[in-house]
């Protein structure tokens, strides 16, 4: 587990007239349970959308563990999500689904010792 | 009683359908069943009774076809043309669809533009200037020029089915594919690719069966026999010089079986496909 500062995160959409997140500062401590309150369309989800990396950060900072993340790609900020709509692979069966993740990292870090 | 009657009355109701239903199997069959006669009977016997049956079958025609009246070379410059345009417009059009529907660029809207207005314009349009930028690349009366022409002329068809599909596939999906480290190609290949395959087989089939009857093009692009694809060696029988219409119809029948093949096989999927959109 590990440690998420949230630091002055702010969003803005281009062509948007006011920001989707602006300001918001927390800290999550490592084994905490934090739940985020609010009515749809306040930018709960745009929050961890900039947590996990698929949204990019217009200001302020997402660090894990104290390290910086906003110009990490997803894929190599080990953060699981679960989506509202699930999004599981239809085309996978249940195995294949659960595996992917751990899949893309084994064949990553073979990448990178081959690289290297 | 109550409910015998009623059971009368959606009999009756039914009768129109059903007259509608058998007036237009016979008005698409009819043709259709004349061509496969005809495909069996020798020109002279055509001449004689235009509606006759064919007895006694000549299946030897259809040897005669592909031996000696150039068909099996038709065919396979065909099969070659379409299959090699069918795979090229597919995978160029999915990955446009795909870049189009899920991702937002600069001037995205323009490229979607641009692509889609290949939509309303009519081929005949085009058959000048490709004419010549053929030639000045030297590319005319060549299979691999008209293969070019096709992929060109329907992408946008391809690009306007398959977006659609790909367009109502869950965002979530890509973000989860995103997190669990797949590469952009990869959510293309791995996961639009898959979950679209309806769309994709669609797609497959109509164009491979507008391509296998394309005409125009073909018949302004290729000049030698020897390149000829299907429809225009069928047009060589009923040409000027010679009217042959029983080789015709033996060639016409030989066009068509593919088709009937691919649609037998396809048109479940085809038609899911094209339906998947309202299920959704």
């Amino acid at each position: 587990m590990a440690v998420i500062t949230v630091d002055k995160l702010c969003k803005r959409y281009t062509g948007g007239a006011a920001p989707a997140v602006s300001d918001v500062s927390f800290t999550v401590a490592d084994r905490e349970f934090m739940v985020l309150l609010g009515p749809s369309g306040c930018g709960k989800s745009t929050v961890l959308r900039m947590i996990a990396g698929l949204e990019p950060i217009t200001s302020g900072t997402v660090s894990i563990d104290g390290r910086i993340m906003n110009q990490v790609p997803a894929k190599l900020r080990d953060i699981a999500m679960v989506f509202q709509s699930y999004a599981l692979y239809p085309h996978m069966t249940v195995y294949e689904n659960l595996a992917l993740p751990g899949a893309c990292t084994l064949r990553r870090e073979s990448w990178d010792s081959r690289s290297s | 009683m109550a409910t015998q009657a009623r059971f009368g009355f959606e009999q009756v109701r039914r009768v129109p359908l059903v007259l509608f239903v058998l007036l237009y199997t016979l008005v698409t069959g009819g043709p259709f069943l004349w061509v496969a006669a005809m495909s069996l009977r020798t020109t002279a016997e055509i001449f004689k009774a235009p509606y006759g049956l064919p007895a006694p079958a000549h299946w030897e025609k259809f040897v005669d076809a592909w031996t000696k009246s150039n068909y099996g070379t038709y065919f396979w410059n065909s099969t070659f043309v379409v299959v090699i345009a069918v795979a090229l417009v597919t995978v160029i059009g999915a990955m446009a669809a795909h870049c189009l529907a899920r991702y937002n660029f600069r001037g995205g809207r323009l490229v979607h533009f641009l692509i889609l207005s290949g939509l309303v314009l009519p081929p005949q349009l085009l058959i000048l200037a490709l004419f010549q930028i053929l030639l000045d690349i030297n590319l005319y009366n060549t299979l691999t020029g008209l293969v070019l022409v096709y992929v060109a002329t329907h992408i946008a068809m391809t690009v306007y089915i398959l977006e659609g599909f790909f367009a109502q596939i869950p965002q979530d999906l890509f973000d989860a594919a995103r997190m669990d480290g797949y590469s952009d190609f990869e959510i293309f290949w791995r996961v639009t690719m898959p979950i679209g395959a309806p769309a994709v087989f669609t797609a497959v089939t109509l164009n491979f069966i507008i391509l296998w009857n394309e005409f125009l093009f073909a018949v302004v692009l290729l000049t030698d026999d020897e390149k000829r694809t299907l429809p225009l060696g069928i047009m060589h029988f009923t040409g000027s010089h010679q009217l042959d219409v029983g080789m015709a119809a033996t060639g016409l029948m030989i066009a068509i079986l593919p088709i009937i093949v691919i649609y037998a096989f396809f048109s479940e999927t085809m038609i899911k496909g094209m339906t998947a959109g309202a299920v959704r």
